[in-house]
């Protein structure tokens, strides 16, 4: 489902019903840090769990081809080379991602175990134009692009972000995953209470039988699948396409 | 709401009607008073969640030149409660312009100095002026994450105890006391009152202490004694 970041509410919001549960609502147990602090641990989790924070940026075109790996990013999912500018796009080339490539950048080869000059393997051999290849490989957090890509100008790469690290703490949680939340950092909270009062266990073990965050009967899969769901337009959309077989 | 010259007179009155001749002065029972009442307000406040006792200041903020650490100097004695207890609360000045009172806005979070490592291993917890410390080392209170901006002025609610030595304590004052437990302030007074002005007559070394008619005339004898028992069997 596509989610509306107009609608995300903050952390505060999260917290108002955690520290009730929790009894602490001057935060003297714990402290202010260590709740936003679970808050966004829960955020995080649910994003690595399921992707709903898609993030396009676009980056001007390095003179050595290297990318540094955008903060934040961990989960790639396109990438595009263009000419023009962001404003302005025009001719678009798909980039691929090209396995077990090696190298030390722009004009100083690479080594692979497919590479394009290999004509004498007895099982793989490869014919391609070089300045016809956009391709991509990750090596220590960058991306290195292809020689071929440096006839364009931008950049574009879409990822799924890390919450935390894309999301300002006033406009975080999107209300679909709210519940889930205050049960997660509820669990959390209590847990790290218990040493001190074990009443903060029976809190606990409440929180985390509701949230089921391993199984399919709680708060934290509801939330899953409440993202995960298909908007109704895009559906009807699927459905006719498929119908027509014209798309 | 009572003065304290009542409470104190009360007492003496008692005391009076009973050792009429002991010297007993209102400053002795103003002090037994006040560190009584000490005793029941701590019990009152830790029992009872309640604003009553909290008094608010403004003070003046000061930088200690060997290390630049912030601070301000508790302006009265407060009760040592546990988790520093005794300080309600410590927020920014209110001439700091927000929508929200400060103390709803930001709100110094107690720490200890040893603890205080802990808080700077990730973002979150870190004292920064918008989520700022304190720790208390006598009566002195130490603000953390502030060190960056120049904090002139800070309000502070404190839950303050008596204390018997300050000279400028006005028995005429309105006596900042739980009424409902003045009953057993007295009581105690009383009891201590009583127990104190006992010892003395026991204590004095006139001979008078013991009546000369029960004083033993022959060595005591255990009745257990074998030779008395082999006496008895005689007989």
């Amino acid at each position: 489902m596509d989610i509306n970041p107009a609608n995300f509410g903050n952390i505060n919001e999260v917290l108002a019903d955690v520290l009730v549960v929790l009894n602490d609502e001057d935060q003297s147990l714990l402290t202010p840090g260590f709740y936003r602090a679970q808050v966004k641990n829960g955020l995080d989790e649910l994003g690595f769990d399921i992707s709903f924070l898609e993030v396009p940026n676009d980056y001007e075109l390095p003179d050595d081809l290297i990318l540094p790996m955008p903060k934040g990013c961990f989960n790639l999912k396109q990438i595009q080379v263009y000419t023009g500018t962001p404003d302005a796009v025009e001719y678009v080339e798909q980039v691929y991602w090209k396995k077990g490539v090696q190298t030390r950048g722009k004009g100083k080869g690479y080594t692979s175990n497919v590479h394009h000059w290999n004509v004498t393997d007895p099982f793989i051999q490869v014919r391609v134009d070089e300045y016809s290849m956009y391709y991509f490989s990750v090596q220590n957090g960058n991306i290195y692009l292809s020689d071929a890509c440096a006839n364009y100008d931008y950049v574009k790469l879409v990822f799924d972000g890390i919450p935390s690290m894309n999301l300002d703490e006033v406009k975080m949680v999107p209300p679909e995953v709210r519940k889930a939340l205050v049960l997660w950092v509820t669990d959390k909270c209590a847990g790290a209470l218990k040493m001190r009062d074990a009443r903060y266990r029976i809190i606990q073990s409440d929180a985390a039988s509701q949230l089921d965050e391993y199984g399919v009967t709680g708060a934290w899969h509801e939330a899953k699948m409440r993202l995960r769901k298909l908007d109704k337009k895009k559906m009807k959309d699927i459905i006719e396409y498929n119908s027509k077989m014209n798309f | 709401m009572v003065s304290l010259r009542l409470v104190v007179y009360d007492i003496l009155n008692d005391l009076k009607q009973v050792y009429d001749d002991a010297d007993l002065t209102p400053y002795k029972v103003f002090y037994w008073v006040l560190v009584h009442a000490d005793r029941l307000k701590k019990q009152h406040i830790e029992k009872r969640d309640s604003g009553a006792y909290s008094t608010p200041f403004i003070l003046s903020v000061s930088v200690e030149p060997d290390n630049g650490r912030n601070y301000f100097t508790l302006p009265a004695s407060i009760y040592d409660i546990d988790k520093d207890g005794g300080i309600d609360y410590i927020t920014y000045a209110p001439s700091i312009d927000l929508s929200l009172p400060t103390f709803s806005s930001v709100k110094f979070t107690r720490i200890t100095p040893s603890r205080s490592r802990r808080l700077y291993f990730r973002e979150e917890e870190t004292p920064a002026p918008s989520n700022p410390y304190f720790y208390r080392q006598g009566d002195r209170i130490y603000l953390l994450g502030v060190e960056q901006i120049n904090i002139t002025e800070i309000e502070v609610a404190l839950k303050l105890s008596f204390d018997p030595t300050d000279a400028t304590i006005d028995l005429d004052d309105e006596f900042d006391f739980p009424s409902d437990l003045i009953p057993i302030l007295k009581r105690q007074i009383l009891d201590m009152g009583r127990f104190v002005l006992n010892i003395p007559r026991d204590a004095i070394n006139d001979g008078a202490g013991f009546d000369s008619k029960v004083m033993p005339t022959q060595k005591l004898i255990s009745v257990n004694s074998p030779d008395l028992q082999q006496q008895q069997i005689e007989e």
